[in-house]
């Protein structure tokens, strides 16, 4: 194998794993900081994932690099394409939690009281997260078995966000009955949180890429 | 590091002896130190004769006529020096020791392997066995068929196989240590094994030589090359970094050949 | 059905031909086989002929031939060398190589007669030298049509792979070409040779004959073909005898080397 393709191969694949363990850590930094109102953690994490456009678009011109260049074949054909898509997922989940970091400065700034809602929010960040979690580790792992285990945990976590969502709607909308006044910061809050949802929709997507690469056949997300 | 040109062609034509019309017009190619340059292009475009211009090898065969330069750089002296104007045998022998090449048909001479690498070390005149033996082996060695040749040095080299016998031609020239290897096509006669071992090596001794790659293989000029330079009808239409060539090429014909839609 | 039945025809007219081509050939080597044999004798090869023996014929056949060897290789090989590597396809390679050609198939005899001009008038007496002279000059174009011809089938890359090393042009053809053409070059030589110890007619006037034991070339030579031809006109049997069993050796000789050739340039793979 060429010197210079091994190089190439392997700087995207460590970028991505970067990209991906950044998303990781800055969203565990949010879920951290809403559990423990810690402001300081949340802008942390904000920084951390400021650059994920730019790093997503090194990763995508490489990659063209590499198509263009090198011509990779079978997995190694697979492998860059499923990285392709990932950046992408991964770079919208960076926003998610961008925009729930902002959310959370004002949820916490404003006289906003969530104590009813508030064991249920962190059960569904613990999904979340976990789903995430699922995620960035197929991006690493290479045996089929693995991913297929990695599959199933990610689809039970994302199942369990879909379950926990509904409850929190209901609860929310309960709250708004009995707290009108405060029916806009409610639904802000509804907002932020269907929001996060697609976290775990997109993790699943992740673990879908990362099977396709690793056992080939066709994409289907 | 500034980049530093080792071989420069300027304003270069070539016409062959039996023809009216030039096969090389004008063209203007740098050469960069310790880099790969590959020059691709349909063929009839003049690549293979621009790569021959290269040692002087047009000489064998009387009567062609050229214009403009070709400078190669003295590394003692700093100065380019214009390889056209050489006209004495022992000046072309001496440049042809610094510019090697290695041709499309492997072409192991009739003698032992171990005579094959020794034979230009012995046309520079070095007659010391052991000098001669240590430079066979480091040569044998450094064109990854060391292992394979180990073993049958005194055996004749006509029965290595086809990819064998490419890296005993590289092998060959590489002992003379020359600056520039030429490579004219060098793996468009061999299995995708034998190219892919014998890129591996071009990939490596690009440290140490400066190289050039004629290929009508577009895929081994973007794999192994860091500049491409396209040729067409005899002219230099463009000439840039590889990655440029193959992803953003400035030409349409550039960019009709890189993609297939030529003829 | 037309076409089908043309080609069985054509298949068996050809086929008939061969037969009797080889048929004649066969016929040939079996008369010779069997009278030749008969008077086969040990003896024949411990005597000169003038004891009713061929050893002095043979010695002297071969020394001729050598020496036309000796004489007409180096020459003709140069010349072929000059033609292949240095002639460059110009009008005066052109020329010599098409004179080459037509010597090799000048008549013989007229060889004899040109040689007995120049050598046999002015020294006043038929030699050994004479005789070689005439051989070595038909050699000389066969040696330079095949060196001509391998050297050609020498693919130009290698000449290009040696001057690209640094090689200068004569050194190349000595060592690399020369080396590849080794073995078709050699098989034309050898050829050369069988065919010109077969030959009588530009030894007729040249060295003549003898039926003594000499190695004095300035002298009549004996040579087993010139013998042939004697002995074969001569009334008595054992004469007569003798000169098949001297047909049956010559025969064998040439067939031998012959061989040998086939042998050399045999498909090794």
């Amino acid at each position: 194998m060429l010197g210079n393709y091994k190089k190439i191969l392997e700087k995207s694949r460590a970028r991505v794993q970067e990209l991906a363990l950044d998303v990781l850590k800055a969203s565990e930094d949010v879920f951290e900081a809403f559990k423990n109102g810690d402001i300081e953690k949340a802008n942390a994490a904000k920084e951390l994932l400021k650059d994920t456009h730019n790093r997503n678009n090194k990763i995508d011109n490489e990659i063209i690099k590499t198509l263009a260049l090198f011509s990779p074949e079978a997995k190694d054909l697979r492998v860059v394409i499923a990285y392709l898509k990932i950046t992408s997922e991964l770079t919208r989940i960076a926003d998610y939690i961008r925009s729930y970091a902002k959310s959370y400065k004002m949820q916490v700034s404003g006289e906003f009281d969530l104590d009813d809602l508030k064991q249920d929010t962190i059960s569904f960040q613990q999904s979340t997260l976990k789903s995430l979690k699922a995620a960035v580790e197929s991006i690493k792992v290479e045996s089929v078995d693995a991913l297929e285990t990695l599959y199933r945990k990610v689809n039970v976590e994302e199942s369990k966000c879909d379950d926990i969502l509904s409850i929190l709607e209901k609860n929310t909308l309960g709250q708004i009955c009995i707290n009108p006044e405060n029916a806009g910061d409610y639904v802000m809050f509804l907002q932020s949180m269907r929001k996060l949802e697609r976290v775990s929709d997109r993790s699943v997507t992740i673990v879908k890429l990362a099977y396709f690469a690793q056992k080939g056949g066709k994409l289907k997300l | 590091m500034a980049k530093q040109i080792i071989l420069d062609i300027k304003n270069f034509s070539f016409t062959y002896a039996s023809s009216q019309k030039p096969a090389l017009k004008e063209v203007n190619l740098p050469i960069y130190t310790n880099k790969i340059t590959a020059m691709i292009g349909p063929s009839g475009c003049g690549k293979s004769t621009l790569l021959r211009s290269l040692n002087r090898i047009h000489d064998l065969y009387p009567g062609n006529t050229y214009q403009g330069e070709v400078n190669l750089l003295n590394s003692k002296t700093d100065k380019y020096e214009d390889i056209l104007k050489l006209k004495k045998e022992n000046d072309l022998i001496k440049l042809r020791q610094r510019v090697g090449m290695i041709f499309q048909k492997p072409t192991p001479f009739p003698m032992s392997i171990f005579d094959n690498v020794a034979y230009g070390l012995k046309l520079q005149g070095i007659k010391d066995k052991t000098i001669i033996e240590e430079k066979v082996v480091n040569a044998l060695k450094g064109s990854a068929i060391w292992d394979e040749a180990k073993d049958r040095l005194k055996e004749s080299a006509m029965g290595l196989s086809g990819g064998q016998q490419q890296r005993l031609c590289i092998a060959r020239a590489v002992a003379l240590v020359p600056e520039i290897l030429l490579l004219d096509e060098p793996t468009s006669a061999l299995d995708p094994i034998s190219t892919g071992a014998i890129e591996e090596l071009v990939s490596e001794l690009k440290k140490d030589i400066s190289i050039v790659i004629v290929t009508h293989n577009m895929q081994q000029a973007s794999r192994l090359s860091d500049y491409t330079a396209f040729m067409y009808l005899g002219e230099m239409l463009e000439y840039n970094k590889t990655d440029k060539i193959f992803l953003n090429p400035k030409e349409k014909l550039t960019e009709d050949y890189v993609t297939g839609r030529f003829g | 059905m037309n076409r089908l039945f043309l080609n069985k025809i054509v298949l068996a007219l050809s086929t008939l031909s061969a037969i009797i081509g080889i048929g004649f050939l066969f016929w040939i080597l079996a008369t010779l086989s069997i009278k030749g044999v008969s008077a086969l004798s040990f003896d024949i090869f411990l005597n000169d002929l003038v004891n009713g023996g061929i050893r002095n014929l043979l010695v002297g056949q071969f020394t001729m031939a050598f020496i036309a060897t000796i004489v007409g290789v180096p020459i003709g090989m140069m010349a072929g060398i000059y033609l292949r590597e240095y002639g460059n396809n110009s009008t005066f390679a052109m020329i010599i190589r098409n004179l080459s050609d037509i010597m090799m198939s000048a008549p013989s005899i007229v060889i004899g007669v040109f040689v007995y001009a120049i050598i046999v008038s002015p020294m006043n007496g038929y030699s050994g030298f004479a005789g070689a002279a005439a051989l070595s000059i038909m050699m000389i174009p066969i040696v330079i049509s095949t060196t001509d011809n391998m050297l050609s089938l020498v693919p130009k890359e290698l000449r290009e792979a040696g001057i690209a090393l640094g090689g200068s042009k004569h050194k190349i053809i000595l060592q690399i070409v020369l080396k590849a053409a080794k073995i078709g070059i050699t098989t034309g030589i050898l050829l050369a040779f069988a065919r010109i110890i077969g030959e009588t007619a530009p030894l007729l006037f040249t060295s003549a004959n003898s039926a003594y034991f000499t190695m004095d070339l300035s002298e009549q030579f004996p040579s087993l073909t010139v013998s042939i031809y004697n002995l074969a006109n001569y009334p008595d049997s054992e004469s007569r005898d003798l000169a098949w069993a001297a047909s049956f050796v010559l025969t064998m000789i040439v067939l031998f080397i012959n061989l040998l050739g086939r042998y050399f340039t045999r498909d090794k793979g």
